[in-house]
């Protein structure tokens, strides 16, 4: 009954499961455009600030704990790792293989977001707080203020991501369990996973700007 | 993108990726001044590179799914060299 092969099932408007997929694969792409836009932004309004404040920048990234935010980058590589065997695992078959490798995905995403929870609780009790509420005797310049506002708004907004995947991972890891997907109808896992790389990729990029550049 | 690349790839990127983030903590320690950003954003894009290609499969993927990779990154990267050159001009 669990291993019952499921298949994709052909949409009248393609003219086969190919182009099916090729469709689906160039939408999420497309969609993950619409991701890297928002954090294009982002990214674009700490270079200007950055130059801006040099100096204050690269006190205030003194302030983060840099063990941590390397931990959390080896956490999400790994993870990253997990999700591909996951995805390859659910096209060849071997749906417990598929199982384990996304429980394994989802319990290091919890570890992440477990890490930084931690930094902001530690970030708080120092007086460090986002816009107008940052308070910090050591760190008094106005361009601190402005870095830990950036490292809240886009950290955070990565937080929402990790987040955001997890869940995705999650229902996969249930419908795999109830023997939705298989060989024959893998797409959806494989545009999770695709998903998750893609928050691995932002913070492949804000590890360095708030930890290392000090 | 018909046959799946093999499940040992993924292992090699792993690899790749954390020999990589070892090498960016050390290069940030030894203080290199204004290179310091060039050198932490150019091992950060090797990293990203290596998600994309192995990870998210560009390395065999159709053109117009490389199209539209190649395209985010540019644009990210033109738009913070402009607001760069705009911020270092004033």
């Amino acid at each position: 009954m669990r291993r019952s092969e499921p298949q994709a099932v052909l949409q009248e408007q393609f003219g086969s499961l190919e182009q099916q997929q090729h469709a689906a694969r160039f939408g999420m792409w497309l969609f993950l455009t619409s991701e890297v836009l928002l954090f294009g932004a982002l990214f674009a309004l700490y270079t200007a600030y950055r130059l801006e404040y040099a100096e204050a920048f690269r006190s205030a990234a003194r302030h983060n704990a840099v063990w941590l935010g390397t931990a959390n980058t080896l956490v999400l590589i790994t993870s990253s790792l997990f999700a591909a065997w996951a995805a390859h695992a659910v096209k060849s078959g071997r749906a417990i293989m598929a199982e384990l490798c996304l429980l394994g995905t989802l319990a290091l995403g919890g570890l992440f977001l477990f890490l930084k929870l931690t930094e902001y609780a530690d970030h708080f009790r120092h007086g460090i707080y986002p816009g107008a509420y940052f308070r910090s005797p050591e760190l008094g310049e106005r361009g601190a203020g402005t870095f830990f506002t950036l490292y809240y708004f886009m950290t955070g907004l990565h937080g929402l991501h990790v987040v955001g995947g997890m869940s995705a991972l999650a229902i996969m890891l249930l419908q795999i369990s109830r023997g939705r997907y298989g060989p024959g109808r893998s797409t959806a896992v494989e545009l999770s996973v695709l998903y998750w790389h893609l928050v691995d990729v932002i913070w492949i990029f804000l590890w360095p700007l708030f930890y290392l550049l000090t | 993108m018909s046959d799946p690349p093999r499940a040992s790839s993924y292992l090699w990127a792993w690899l790749t990726l954390v020999l990589l983030t070892g090498i960016s903590f050390g290069a940030s320690r030894l203080h290199l001044g204004r290179w310091a950003a060039l050198v932490a954003l150019a091992i950060a894009c090797v990293k990203g590179g290596v998600v994309l290609t192995v990870f998210m499969h560009l390395y065999r993927a159709p053109f117009v799914l490389r199209f539209v990779a190649i395209l985010n990154i540019a644009w990210v990267a033109l738009l913070c060299a402009g607001v760069a050159a705009d911020v270092a001009a004033r």
